[in-house]
């Protein structure tokens, strides 16, 4: 009985350890993209930018960050459809498993060939400690990770911060919109 | 000859050094010699001119040792204010689509909500 405490004590930690890889051949994309957006930001380097957001209007986000392990963005643009396959992202949706992210928004527009996914790390505690999106139409990919515990009103923080409306959240709630 | 010569005579007449007398001296002489050379050591008791180019080298020290800092923590704050756009942009981002997102599911609630009216 103590052995199979331990053991899904063990499995429980090392699971909560995972973390989340970049995929190699995302790097591959560059050479096809008219525009690519990187940014690799771990947790000693946000501290340093966290204490440097001492301007106005700083404060929000200097909040969100200086909780964070990590911030990761991808994103190329293409000048036409049909530089990257399904296949680019396979690799990185495939870690996202479950019990430990949860898939809370899924959007697939058929007509405009859009594609949104949002995924919640969640931590024993059931507070969100991770986000990764997954965004993609024809002509652009962007995917999103940041490593670290969020609040439902951080997430509104960063949706409304920096334009127009805000995402409207509820504490607690987590909206599954599985729509295809 | 009269007392003076006998006394003069008698006073500068050749004799033996007691024994041992030699070794003493020698070891006197090196132990001279040895606090000569602790005296040369001794910061305090450096000659004047020496003592005067100590103070600028121990103020160019100090001066360098302030401008290594400054330079340092210079390139922190370059870094640092890097870091800080690059995390803007990637909140920006991230923002946006999360925004994009929302914007998807009222879309897609409202087309639904539509259907469902109409039927």
């Amino acid at each position: 009985m103590k052995r199979i405490a331990i053991f899904i004590l063990l499995a429980g930690k090392i699971a909560f350890a995972q973390e989340i890889k970049m995929p190699v051949d995302l790097d591959k994309l560059a050479a096809k993209a008219s525009e690519t957006t990187e940014v690799t930001l771990n947790g000693r380097t946000l501290q340093l930018a966290a204490k440097f957001m001492n301007d106005e209007g700083d404060e929000e986000a200097r909040n969100i960050v200086k909780k964070l392990k990590g911030i990761y963005v991808r994103s190329f643009e293409f000048d036409s459809p049909g530089q990257y396959s399904e296949a680019d992202v396979q690799l990185l949706r495939s870690q996202l498993k479950s019990p430990i992210w949860e898939k809370v928004v899924n959007v697939h527009s058929k007509r405009e060939g859009e594609n949104a996914e949002i995924y919640f790390k969640t931590d024993s505690s059931d507070q969100i400690a991770g986000l990764v999106v997954i965004a993609a139409d024809p002509k652009e990919l962007t995917i999103v990770h940041i490593d670290g515990p969020l609040d439902p009103s951080d997430l509104d923080k960063i949706g409304g911060d920096f334009g127009v409306p805000r995402v409207e959240t509820q504490p607690k709630s987590k909206p599954k919109a599985g729509t295809r | 000859m009269n007392d003076l010569e006998k006394q003069l005579r008698s006073a500068m007449r050749r004799c033996d050094p007691p024994a041992g007398f030699a070794d003493r001296v020698m070891a006197q002489t090196h132990q001279e010699a040895g606090r000569e050379s602790l005296r040369k050591i001794d910061f305090w008791n450096l000659g004047p001119k020496l003592r005067w180019a100590a103070i600028p080298a121990l103020a160019v020290l100090l001066v360098f040792g302030f401008w290594f800092r400054t330079y340092e923590l210079r390139q922190q704050e370059k870094e640092a204010l890097a870091a800080k756009q690059q995390v803007m942009l990637a909140l920006r981002i991230t923002g946006s689509k999360l925004r994009m997102a929302k914007a998807k599911v009222k879309a897609v609630e409202g087309e639904r909500l539509k259907t469902e009216n109409t039927l």
